[in-house]
Protein backbone atom coordinates (compact mmCIF):
# COMPACT_ATOMS: atom_id res chain seq x y z
CA UNK A 1 0.00 0.00 0.00
CA UNK A 2 1.51 3.46 -0.83
CA UNK A 3 -0.74 6.45 -1.15
CA UNK A 4 0.75 9.82 -2.35
CA UNK A 5 0.86 12.47 0.75
CA UNK A 6 2.32 15.17 -0.62
CA UNK A 7 4.00 16.80 -4.04
CA UNK A 8 6.19 19.47 -2.60
CA UNK A 9 8.66 21.51 -4.22
CA UNK A 10 11.45 19.20 -4.13
CA UNK A 11 10.37 15.99 -3.04
CA UNK A 12 7.34 13.63 -3.49
CA UNK A 13 6.26 11.91 -0.34
CA UNK A 14 4.34 8.72 0.37
CA UNK A 15 2.22 6.87 2.99
CA UNK A 16 3.59 3.77 3.07
CA UNK A 17 3.62 0.29 5.37
CA UNK A 18 7.01 -0.52 6.29
CA UNK A 19 7.30 -3.38 8.79
CA UNK A 20 4.08 -2.97 10.15
CA UNK A 21 4.24 0.78 10.75
CA UNK A 22 2.91 3.26 8.94
CA UNK A 23 5.49 5.74 7.33
CA UNK A 24 6.82 8.33 5.37
CA UNK A 25 8.83 7.70 1.96
CA UNK A 26 10.03 11.21 1.15
CA UNK A 27 12.10 10.85 -2.38
CA UNK A 28 13.95 13.65 -3.88
CA UNK A 29 12.89 13.14 -7.62
CA UNK A 30 15.40 14.51 -10.40
CA UNK A 31 14.77 17.35 -11.73
CA UNK A 32 15.49 17.22 -15.50
CA UNK A 33 15.64 21.35 -15.59
CA UNK A 34 19.11 21.33 -14.03
CA UNK A 35 22.76 19.71 -14.83
CA UNK A 36 22.22 16.24 -14.08
CA UNK A 37 25.54 16.26 -11.70
CA UNK A 38 24.41 19.29 -10.38
CA UNK A 39 20.99 17.55 -9.83
CA UNK A 40 22.92 14.59 -7.93
CA UNK A 41 24.58 16.71 -5.94
CA UNK A 42 21.47 18.46 -4.53
CA UNK A 43 19.73 15.81 -4.11
CA UNK A 44 22.37 13.26 -2.02
CA UNK A 45 23.53 16.29 0.10
CA UNK A 46 20.28 17.41 1.22
CA UNK A 47 19.45 13.83 1.87
CA UNK A 48 21.98 13.45 4.55
CA UNK A 49 21.34 16.78 5.85
CA UNK A 50 17.69 15.94 6.73
CA UNK A 51 18.35 12.85 7.93
CA UNK A 52 21.04 13.93 10.01
CA UNK A 53 19.84 17.07 11.07
CA UNK A 54 16.27 15.54 12.15
CA UNK A 55 18.15 13.70 14.60
CA UNK A 56 20.59 16.09 16.02
CA UNK A 57 17.18 17.97 16.16
CA UNK A 58 15.22 15.57 17.99
CA UNK A 59 18.29 14.77 20.36
CA UNK A 60 17.98 19.17 21.61
CA UNK A 61 14.46 18.40 22.12
CA UNK A 62 13.10 19.82 18.92
CA UNK A 63 10.04 17.68 17.60
CA UNK A 64 11.41 15.47 14.51
CA UNK A 65 10.08 12.90 13.02
CA UNK A 66 12.07 9.47 13.89
CA UNK A 67 13.88 8.73 10.82
CA UNK A 68 14.31 4.94 9.99
CA UNK A 69 16.00 4.46 7.11
CA UNK A 70 17.77 6.24 4.41
CA UNK A 71 19.21 5.47 0.90
CA UNK A 72 21.35 7.45 -0.29
CA UNK A 73 21.43 6.16 -3.98
CA UNK A 74 17.87 7.03 -4.43
CA UNK A 75 17.91 10.23 -2.11
CA UNK A 76 15.21 8.41 0.04
CA UNK A 77 14.59 9.24 3.52
CA UNK A 78 11.73 6.37 5.33
CA UNK A 79 10.55 8.50 8.35
CA UNK A 80 7.95 8.78 10.98
CA UNK A 81 4.31 9.58 9.98
CA UNK A 82 2.90 12.59 12.24
CA UNK A 83 -1.00 12.14 12.14
CA UNK A 84 -0.77 15.83 11.82
CA UNK A 85 -2.16 19.18 10.40
CA UNK A 86 -0.01 21.72 8.16
CA UNK A 87 0.23 24.96 10.19
CA UNK A 88 -0.27 26.59 7.12
CA UNK A 89 -3.63 25.77 6.52
CA UNK A 90 -4.55 25.62 9.50
CA UNK A 91 -3.12 28.48 11.27
CA UNK A 92 -6.41 30.81 10.58
CA UNK A 93 -8.67 28.16 12.32
CA UNK A 94 -7.03 28.86 15.74
CA UNK A 95 -7.90 31.83 18.35
CA UNK A 96 -5.32 34.23 18.42
CA UNK A 97 -4.47 33.26 22.08
CA UNK A 98 -4.01 29.56 20.76
CA UNK A 99 -1.98 31.15 18.02
CA UNK A 100 0.95 32.71 20.25
CA UNK A 101 0.45 29.40 22.18
CA UNK A 102 1.59 27.69 19.13
CA UNK A 103 4.56 30.20 18.13
CA UNK A 104 5.91 30.71 21.56
CA UNK A 105 6.70 27.02 21.12
CA UNK A 106 7.95 27.61 17.68
CA UNK A 107 10.16 29.98 19.41
CA UNK A 108 11.36 27.99 21.77
CA UNK A 109 12.41 25.26 19.33
CA UNK A 110 14.07 27.63 17.05
CA UNK A 111 15.99 28.75 19.98
CA UNK A 112 17.08 24.88 20.51
CA UNK A 113 17.94 24.56 17.17
CA UNK A 114 20.11 27.47 17.51
CA UNK A 115 21.48 26.93 20.58
CA UNK A 116 23.00 23.34 18.87
CA UNK A 117 24.56 25.70 15.91
CA UNK A 118 21.46 24.27 13.64
CA UNK A 119 19.25 26.86 10.74
CA UNK A 120 16.39 25.04 9.56
CA UNK A 121 16.96 26.62 6.19
CA UNK A 122 13.12 26.94 5.37
CA UNK A 123 11.22 27.93 8.38
CA UNK A 124 7.98 28.77 6.79
CA UNK A 125 4.20 27.08 8.32
CA UNK A 126 4.30 24.61 5.38
CA UNK A 127 7.05 22.73 7.12
CA UNK A 128 5.67 22.44 10.64
CA UNK A 129 2.61 20.28 11.65
CA UNK A 130 0.78 20.84 14.35
CA UNK A 131 -0.54 17.67 16.52
CA UNK A 132 -4.05 17.41 18.11
CA UNK A 133 -1.65 17.51 21.42
CA UNK A 134 -0.50 20.91 20.59
CA UNK A 135 3.21 19.87 19.97
CA UNK A 136 4.40 21.88 16.89
CA UNK A 137 6.58 19.05 14.50
CA UNK A 138 9.72 20.06 12.20
CA UNK A 139 9.85 18.78 9.40
CA UNK A 140 12.04 18.78 5.50
CA UNK A 141 15.57 19.92 6.87
CA UNK A 142 17.03 19.66 3.54
CA UNK A 143 18.32 23.38 3.89
CA UNK A 144 19.46 22.95 7.16
CA UNK A 145 23.04 23.88 8.05
CA UNK A 146 25.61 23.72 10.83
CA UNK A 147 26.66 27.18 11.36
CA UNK A 148 27.98 29.08 14.48
CA UNK A 149 27.21 33.03 12.90
CA UNK A 150 24.82 35.18 14.25
CA UNK A 151 24.42 36.15 10.54
CA UNK A 152 23.01 32.37 9.79
CA UNK A 153 20.61 32.58 12.98
CA UNK A 154 19.42 36.47 12.07
CA UNK A 155 18.63 35.14 8.38
CA UNK A 156 16.63 32.05 9.59
CA UNK A 157 14.26 34.11 11.66
CA UNK A 158 14.61 36.78 9.09
CA UNK A 159 12.99 34.06 6.65
CA UNK A 160 10.17 33.09 8.92
CA UNK A 161 9.01 36.27 9.31
CA UNK A 162 9.13 36.81 5.80
CA UNK A 163 7.31 33.95 5.36
CA UNK A 164 4.69 35.02 8.02
CA UNK A 165 4.32 38.67 6.12
CA UNK A 166 3.44 37.08 3.02
CA UNK A 167 1.43 33.92 3.57
CA UNK A 168 -0.49 35.36 6.64
CA UNK A 169 -0.99 38.85 6.55
CA UNK A 170 -3.84 39.34 9.32
CA UNK A 171 -2.22 37.65 12.53
CA UNK A 172 1.61 37.80 11.31
CA UNK A 173 2.80 40.50 13.76
CA UNK A 174 0.55 38.84 16.97
CA UNK A 175 2.43 35.71 15.91
CA UNK A 176 5.88 36.97 15.44
CA UNK A 177 5.72 38.68 18.84
CA UNK A 178 5.23 35.00 20.46
CA UNK A 179 7.72 33.43 18.53
CA UNK A 180 10.17 36.54 19.65
CA UNK A 181 8.85 35.76 23.42
CA UNK A 182 9.82 32.05 22.95
CA UNK A 183 13.19 32.58 21.69
CA UNK A 184 14.19 35.07 23.97
CA UNK A 185 12.98 33.07 26.88
CA UNK A 186 14.90 30.08 25.64
CA UNK A 187 17.93 31.71 24.02
CA UNK A 188 18.45 33.91 26.89
CA UNK A 189 21.47 36.08 26.86
CA UNK A 190 22.51 36.67 23.02
CA UNK A 191 19.27 36.60 21.91
CA UNK A 192 18.95 40.35 21.53
CA UNK A 193 22.22 40.44 19.36
CA UNK A 194 20.56 37.86 17.39
CA UNK A 195 17.49 40.13 16.45
CA UNK A 196 19.27 42.78 16.08
CA UNK A 197 21.20 41.02 13.08
CA UNK A 198 17.49 40.62 11.90
CA UNK A 199 16.80 44.32 11.72
CA UNK A 200 19.73 44.73 10.10
CA UNK A 201 19.10 42.36 7.39
CA UNK A 202 15.83 43.25 6.65
CA UNK A 203 16.80 46.77 6.69
CA UNK A 204 19.58 46.35 3.85
CA UNK A 205 16.41 46.96 1.65
CA UNK A 206 16.86 44.28 -0.81
CA UNK A 207 17.63 47.19 -3.43
CA UNK A 208 21.29 46.80 -3.43
CA UNK A 209 23.05 48.96 -5.79
CA UNK A 210 25.96 47.65 -8.13
CA UNK A 211 29.07 47.51 -6.24
CA UNK A 212 31.87 49.28 -7.93
CA UNK A 213 34.82 46.39 -8.47
CA UNK B 1 -6.35 60.44 -22.63
CA UNK B 2 -2.90 60.27 -22.68
CA UNK B 3 0.09 59.31 -19.55
CA UNK B 4 3.51 60.40 -19.63
CA UNK B 5 6.12 58.46 -17.85
CA UNK B 6 9.74 58.91 -17.01
CA UNK B 7 11.90 56.11 -16.02
CA UNK B 8 15.37 57.21 -14.41
CA UNK B 9 16.19 54.43 -11.82
CA UNK B 10 19.58 53.55 -12.77
CA UNK B 11 21.09 53.43 -16.40
CA UNK B 12 17.59 54.11 -18.20
CA UNK B 13 16.47 57.36 -19.48
CA UNK B 14 13.11 56.41 -20.83
CA UNK B 15 10.39 58.43 -21.67
CA UNK B 16 6.99 56.03 -22.91
CA UNK B 17 3.59 57.54 -23.41
CA UNK B 18 0.32 55.70 -23.56
CA UNK B 19 -3.53 56.42 -24.11
CA UNK B 20 -6.54 55.67 -21.92
CA UNK B 21 -6.50 51.95 -22.71
CA UNK B 22 -2.65 51.49 -21.92
CA UNK B 23 -1.44 51.37 -24.86
CA UNK B 24 2.13 52.02 -26.22
CA UNK B 25 2.08 55.40 -28.18
CA UNK B 26 6.13 56.06 -27.94
CA UNK B 27 8.93 54.19 -25.71
CA UNK B 28 11.77 56.07 -26.72
CA UNK B 29 15.02 55.62 -24.06
CA UNK B 30 18.62 56.25 -23.80
CA UNK B 31 20.99 54.16 -21.72
CA UNK B 32 23.94 55.03 -20.51
CA UNK B 33 27.02 52.48 -20.68
CA UNK B 34 29.94 52.87 -18.64
CA UNK B 35 32.99 52.98 -19.89
CA UNK B 36 34.57 51.47 -17.21
CA UNK B 37 33.64 49.33 -13.78
CA UNK B 38 30.03 49.02 -12.55
CA UNK B 39 27.49 51.97 -12.73
CA UNK B 40 28.28 55.28 -11.22
CA UNK B 41 25.36 57.36 -10.20
CA UNK B 42 26.80 60.90 -11.22
CA UNK B 43 27.68 59.70 -14.29
CA UNK B 44 24.54 58.18 -14.71
CA UNK B 45 22.72 61.49 -13.98
CA UNK B 46 25.21 63.01 -16.04
CA UNK B 47 23.81 61.00 -18.74
CA UNK B 48 20.20 61.32 -18.30
CA UNK B 49 20.43 65.26 -17.89
CA UNK B 50 21.96 65.65 -21.01
CA UNK B 51 19.72 63.19 -22.88
CA UNK B 52 16.05 63.65 -21.41
CA UNK B 53 15.27 66.54 -23.68
CA UNK B 54 16.45 64.50 -26.87
CA UNK B 55 14.18 61.94 -24.98
CA UNK B 56 11.00 63.34 -24.64
CA UNK B 57 11.38 65.02 -27.40
CA UNK B 58 12.08 61.81 -29.75
CA UNK B 59 8.57 60.24 -27.91
CA UNK B 60 6.20 63.18 -28.27
CA UNK B 61 7.07 63.73 -32.23
CA UNK B 62 6.24 60.14 -32.59
CA UNK B 63 2.83 60.33 -30.71
CA UNK B 64 1.93 63.52 -32.46
CA UNK B 65 0.70 64.77 -29.86
CA UNK B 66 1.23 68.31 -28.08
CA UNK B 67 2.50 68.46 -24.45
CA UNK B 68 -0.87 70.60 -23.68
CA UNK B 69 -2.86 67.33 -24.98
CA UNK B 70 -0.86 65.44 -21.67
CA UNK B 71 -3.41 64.54 -19.19
CA UNK B 72 -0.72 63.10 -16.12
CA UNK B 73 2.72 62.95 -15.75
CA UNK B 74 4.43 59.33 -14.12
CA UNK B 75 7.73 58.78 -13.05
CA UNK B 76 9.86 56.54 -11.24
CA UNK B 77 9.95 57.51 -7.64
CA UNK B 78 12.16 54.81 -6.08
CA UNK B 79 14.04 52.51 -5.62
CA UNK B 80 16.54 53.07 -6.87
CA UNK B 81 19.76 55.56 -7.01
CA UNK B 82 19.58 58.53 -5.77
CA UNK B 83 21.45 61.10 -8.46
CA UNK B 84 19.86 59.34 -11.52
CA UNK B 85 16.08 59.39 -9.89
CA UNK B 86 16.40 63.07 -9.13
CA UNK B 87 16.97 63.76 -12.66
CA UNK B 88 13.18 62.06 -13.40
CA UNK B 89 12.18 63.91 -10.84
CA UNK B 90 12.55 67.43 -11.85
CA UNK B 91 11.88 66.51 -14.94
CA UNK B 92 8.31 65.10 -13.76
CA UNK B 93 7.78 68.25 -11.40
CA UNK B 94 8.46 70.71 -13.91
CA UNK B 95 6.22 69.16 -16.81
CA UNK B 96 3.54 68.63 -14.32
CA UNK B 97 3.76 71.99 -12.83
CA UNK B 98 3.67 74.18 -16.09
CA UNK B 99 0.97 72.12 -17.56
CA UNK B 100 -0.85 72.39 -14.51
CA UNK B 101 -1.46 68.47 -14.67
CA UNK B 102 -1.35 65.64 -12.17
CA UNK B 103 1.85 64.10 -10.81
CA UNK B 104 1.87 60.94 -10.07
CA UNK B 105 5.08 58.91 -8.36
CA UNK B 106 5.50 55.42 -9.30
CA UNK B 107 7.47 52.70 -8.04
CA UNK B 108 9.69 51.03 -10.76
CA UNK B 109 9.23 47.17 -9.51
CA UNK B 110 5.25 47.73 -9.67
CA UNK B 111 5.66 49.06 -12.99
CA UNK B 112 7.75 46.32 -14.07
CA UNK B 113 5.22 43.79 -12.55
CA UNK B 114 1.94 45.62 -13.84
CA UNK B 115 3.62 46.36 -17.58
CA UNK B 116 4.18 42.45 -17.16
CA UNK B 117 0.46 41.73 -16.37
CA UNK B 118 -0.88 43.96 -19.19
CA UNK B 119 0.71 42.08 -21.91
CA UNK B 120 0.24 38.59 -20.15
CA UNK B 121 -3.38 39.37 -19.42
CA UNK B 122 -2.48 37.08 -16.48
CA UNK B 123 -4.62 37.01 -13.29
CA UNK B 124 -3.20 35.97 -10.69
CA UNK B 125 0.38 35.12 -11.15
CA UNK B 126 3.11 34.27 -9.37
CA UNK B 127 5.73 36.67 -10.46
CA UNK B 128 9.23 36.69 -10.66
CA UNK B 129 11.05 39.81 -11.32
CA UNK B 130 14.57 39.60 -12.73
CA UNK B 131 17.27 42.52 -13.34
CA UNK B 132 19.93 44.19 -12.90
CA UNK B 133 19.04 45.93 -9.15
CA UNK B 134 16.00 43.04 -8.24
CA UNK B 135 15.62 39.77 -7.96
CA UNK B 136 12.04 39.01 -6.54
CA UNK B 137 8.93 36.67 -6.32
CA UNK B 138 5.74 38.20 -5.78
CA UNK B 139 2.20 37.52 -5.80
CA UNK B 140 -0.50 39.85 -5.06
CA UNK B 141 -2.71 39.26 -1.78
CA UNK B 142 -4.78 41.62 -0.21
CA UNK B 143 -4.12 44.95 -2.38
CA UNK B 144 -0.47 44.12 -1.77
CA UNK B 145 2.18 42.72 -3.57
CA UNK B 146 3.65 40.20 -0.87
CA UNK B 147 7.23 39.31 -1.52
CA UNK B 148 7.98 35.23 -1.08
CA UNK B 149 11.60 35.57 -1.84
CA UNK B 150 14.27 37.76 -3.33
CA UNK B 151 17.97 37.85 -2.78
CA UNK B 152 20.11 38.39 0.11
CA UNK B 153 22.63 40.17 -1.28
CA UNK B 154 22.79 40.76 -5.09
CA UNK B 155 20.34 41.05 -7.96
CA UNK B 156 21.04 38.17 -10.41
CA UNK B 157 21.56 40.57 -13.30
CA UNK B 158 24.15 42.54 -12.02
CA UNK B 159 26.14 38.86 -10.78
CA UNK B 160 26.12 38.52 -14.06
CA UNK B 161 26.86 41.87 -15.70
CA UNK B 162 30.10 41.52 -12.38
CA UNK B 163 31.38 38.47 -13.67
CA UNK B 164 31.18 40.41 -17.11
CA UNK B 165 33.49 42.47 -16.54
CA UNK B 166 35.81 40.14 -14.68
CA UNK B 167 35.65 38.04 -17.66
CA UNK B 168 36.73 41.48 -19.68
CA UNK B 169 33.39 40.89 -21.54
CA UNK B 170 31.43 43.65 -23.26
CA UNK B 171 28.91 45.93 -21.20
CA UNK B 172 26.02 44.38 -20.16
CA UNK B 173 27.71 40.92 -19.21
CA UNK B 174 24.37 38.88 -19.00
CA UNK B 175 23.58 38.72 -22.68
CA UNK B 176 27.40 37.94 -23.97
CA UNK B 177 27.33 35.25 -21.35
CA UNK B 178 24.32 33.70 -22.53
CA UNK B 179 26.17 33.66 -26.36
CA UNK B 180 29.05 31.97 -24.76
CA UNK B 181 27.23 29.45 -22.55
CA UNK B 182 25.16 28.08 -25.92
CA UNK B 183 28.89 27.19 -27.00
CA UNK B 184 29.87 25.05 -24.32
CA UNK B 185 30.26 21.36 -24.56
CA UNK B 186 28.19 20.23 -21.27
CA UNK B 187 31.39 20.12 -18.76
CA UNK B 188 30.31 21.27 -15.68
CA UNK B 189 32.26 22.84 -12.95
CA UNK B 190 30.53 22.88 -9.57
CA UNK B 191 30.31 25.66 -7.86
CA UNK B 192 28.92 27.22 -4.47
CA UNK B 193 24.83 26.86 -4.33
CA UNK B 194 23.04 28.98 -1.85
CA UNK B 195 19.06 28.94 -1.61
CA UNK B 196 17.32 29.71 1.63
CA UNK B 197 13.76 29.07 1.67
CA UNK B 198 12.73 30.85 -1.15
CA UNK B 199 15.88 33.48 -0.67
CA UNK B 200 18.86 33.21 -2.39
CA UNK B 201 22.21 34.40 -2.48
CA UNK B 202 24.72 34.93 -5.53
CA UNK B 203 28.13 36.71 -4.23
CA UNK B 204 29.65 33.19 -3.18
CA UNK B 205 28.69 31.85 -6.81
CA UNK B 206 30.21 35.34 -8.17
CA UNK B 207 33.76 35.02 -6.50
CA UNK B 208 34.20 31.12 -7.00
CA UNK B 209 33.35 31.60 -10.90
CA UNK B 210 36.15 34.66 -10.68
CA UNK B 211 38.41 32.44 -8.86
CA UNK B 212 38.14 29.22 -11.83
CA UNK B 213 38.60 32.08 -14.34
CA UNK B 214 42.10 33.08 -12.64
CA UNK B 215 42.99 29.58 -12.22
CA UNK B 216 42.72 29.66 -15.87
CA UNK B 217 39.64 27.77 -16.76
CA UNK B 218 38.15 28.09 -19.99
CA UNK B 219 36.21 30.73 -20.46
CA UNK B 220 32.78 28.94 -21.96
CA UNK B 221 32.74 26.01 -19.67
CA UNK B 222 33.11 28.88 -16.85
CA UNK B 223 30.00 31.00 -18.66
CA UNK B 224 27.96 27.31 -18.80
CA UNK B 225 28.69 26.48 -15.25
CA UNK B 226 27.55 30.02 -13.67
CA UNK B 227 24.20 29.93 -15.73
CA UNK B 228 23.79 26.47 -15.00
CA UNK B 229 23.94 26.98 -11.04
CA UNK B 230 22.68 30.67 -10.59
CA UNK B 231 19.71 29.79 -12.93
CA UNK B 232 19.15 26.46 -11.48
CA UNK B 233 18.59 28.31 -7.75
CA UNK B 234 16.46 30.53 -9.64
CA UNK B 235 14.37 28.30 -11.08
CA UNK B 236 14.21 25.89 -7.38
CA UNK B 237 12.77 28.96 -5.86
CA UNK B 238 10.47 29.40 -8.00
CA UNK B 239 9.78 25.99 -8.02
CA UNK B 240 9.20 26.43 -4.01
CA UNK B 241 7.28 29.57 -4.49
CA UNK B 242 4.69 27.55 -6.89
CA UNK B 243 3.97 25.05 -4.78
CA UNK B 244 3.58 27.11 -1.44
CA UNK B 245 1.53 29.55 -2.94
CA UNK B 246 -0.63 27.10 -5.45
CA UNK B 247 -0.65 29.73 -8.33
CA UNK B 248 -1.45 28.68 -11.64
CA UNK B 249 0.35 30.86 -13.73
CA UNK B 250 4.14 31.76 -14.00
CA UNK B 251 4.91 35.36 -15.31
CA UNK B 252 8.66 36.24 -15.40
CA UNK B 253 9.80 40.08 -16.28
CA UNK B 254 12.59 42.03 -15.54
CA UNK B 255 16.11 42.42 -17.80
CA UNK B 256 17.09 38.72 -17.11
CA UNK B 257 14.25 37.32 -18.41
CA UNK B 258 15.25 37.31 -21.83
CA UNK B 259 17.49 35.07 -21.15
CA UNK B 260 16.52 31.59 -23.48
CA UNK B 261 18.13 29.14 -20.94
CA UNK B 262 16.64 30.44 -18.15
CA UNK B 263 13.36 30.66 -19.88
CA UNK B 264 13.76 26.84 -20.39
CA UNK B 265 13.91 26.51 -17.16
CA UNK B 266 11.19 28.19 -16.00
CA UNK B 267 8.77 26.83 -18.28
CA UNK B 268 9.72 23.08 -17.35
CA UNK B 269 8.99 23.79 -13.89
CA UNK B 270 5.79 25.32 -14.83
CA UNK B 271 4.79 22.53 -16.33
CA UNK B 272 5.31 20.33 -13.81
CA UNK B 273 3.20 22.25 -11.42
CA UNK B 274 0.83 22.80 -14.26
CA UNK B 275 1.34 26.26 -14.34
CA UNK B 276 0.72 28.46 -17.29
CA UNK B 277 4.20 30.13 -18.22
CA UNK B 278 3.95 33.45 -20.01
CA UNK B 279 6.91 36.18 -20.03
CA UNK B 280 7.10 40.23 -20.25
CA UNK B 281 7.60 40.35 -24.57
CA UNK B 282 11.70 41.06 -24.76
CA UNK B 283 11.60 44.71 -25.95
CA UNK B 284 10.03 45.65 -23.02
CA UNK B 285 11.91 43.06 -20.36
CA UNK B 286 14.25 45.85 -19.33
CA UNK B 287 13.79 49.35 -18.01
CA UNK B 288 10.99 51.72 -20.02
CA UNK B 289 9.15 54.46 -19.56
CA UNK B 290 6.23 52.91 -21.02
CA UNK B 291 6.00 50.81 -17.79
CA UNK B 292 5.75 54.27 -15.83
CA UNK B 293 3.53 55.80 -18.16
CA UNK B 294 1.21 52.71 -17.72
CA UNK B 295 1.11 52.50 -14.19
CA UNK B 296 0.63 55.63 -13.72
CA UNK B 297 -2.32 55.44 -15.85
CA UNK B 298 -3.25 52.96 -13.18
CA UNK B 299 -3.19 55.36 -10.23
CA UNK B 300 -5.04 57.94 -12.68
CA UNK B 301 -7.92 56.03 -12.94
CA UNK B 302 -8.11 55.37 -8.92
CA UNK B 303 -7.16 59.36 -8.73
CA UNK B 304 -3.89 58.59 -6.76
CA UNK B 305 -1.90 61.53 -7.25
CA UNK B 306 1.67 62.78 -5.76
CA UNK B 307 1.14 66.44 -4.76
CA UNK B 308 4.63 68.30 -5.02
CA UNK B 309 5.23 68.02 -1.40
CA UNK B 310 5.41 64.50 -1.51
CA UNK B 311 7.25 63.86 -4.43
CA UNK B 312 10.78 62.95 -2.96
CA UNK B 313 12.55 60.48 -4.07
CA UNK B 314 12.51 57.23 -2.87
CA UNK B 315 15.73 55.24 -3.32
CA UNK B 316 14.63 52.42 -1.00
CA UNK B 317 11.19 52.33 -1.86
CA UNK B 318 10.11 48.32 -1.44
CA UNK B 319 8.07 46.79 -3.78
CA UNK B 320 5.68 45.72 -0.66
CA UNK B 321 5.10 49.05 0.63
CA UNK B 322 2.94 50.18 -2.34
CA UNK B 323 -1.08 49.72 -1.64
CA UNK B 324 -2.20 48.18 -4.94
CA UNK B 325 -5.65 50.04 -5.60
CA UNK B 326 -6.27 48.24 -8.95
CA UNK B 327 -7.13 44.51 -9.91
N1 LIG C 1 6.81 12.89 8.60
C1 LIG C 1 5.72 13.42 8.06
N2 LIG C 1 4.50 13.14 8.58
C2 LIG C 1 3.39 13.66 8.03
N3 LIG C 1 3.37 14.46 6.96
C3 LIG C 1 4.54 14.80 6.39
C4 LIG C 1 5.78 14.29 6.91
N4 LIG C 1 6.77 14.75 6.16
C5 LIG C 1 6.20 15.53 5.21
N5 LIG C 1 4.87 15.57 5.33
C6 LIG C 1 3.92 16.31 4.45
O1 LIG C 1 4.48 16.45 3.14
C7 LIG C 1 4.67 17.81 2.81
C8 LIG C 1 5.96 18.01 2.03
O2 LIG C 1 7.04 17.51 2.80
P1 LIG C 1 8.45 18.26 2.91
O3 LIG C 1 9.37 17.40 3.72
O4 LIG C 1 8.23 19.62 3.41
O5 LIG C 1 8.91 18.25 1.39
P2 LIG C 1 9.40 19.41 0.42
O6 LIG C 1 10.86 19.53 0.66
O7 LIG C 1 9.11 18.92 -0.95
O8 LIG C 1 8.65 20.64 0.79
C9 LIG C 1 4.65 18.54 4.11
O9 LIG C 1 4.22 19.86 3.97
C10 LIG C 1 3.69 17.71 4.94
O10 LIG C 1 2.35 18.06 4.63
MG1 LIG D 1 8.42 21.59 2.65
Amino acid sequence: MSVVLAKGAEAMLFLEQWYGIRVVRKHRIPKSYRVESLDKRLRHERTIREARTINVAKRAGVPTPIIYSVNLETATIIMEYIEANRLMEHLETLSSSKQQKVFKQIGKSVALLHHTHICHGDLTTSNMLLHTSGKVYFIDFGLATTTHSIEDYGTDIHLLRRALNSTHHTSWRECFNAFKDGYQNEYGRGASRIFRQVEAIESRGRYITERIR
Amino acid sequence: MFVLGIESTAHTLGVGIVDADGKILADVKSVYSPTEGGIHPREAAEHHQQSCLLVLKDAMDQTGISLRQLDAIAFSQGPGLPPALRVGAVMARALAYTLKIPLLGVNHCVAHVEQARFFSKAERPLVVYLSGGNTQLTTLESNRYRIFGETLDIALGNMLDMFGRAAKLAHPGGPKIEELARKADGTYLPLPYTVKGMDLAFSGLLTAAKRLLKEGADLVTVCYSLQETAFAMVTEVVERALAHTQRTELLVTGGVAANKRLREMLQIVAKNHSARFASVPPKYAGDNGAMIAYTGLLLQREQIETPLSASHVMPKWRLDQVKIEWH
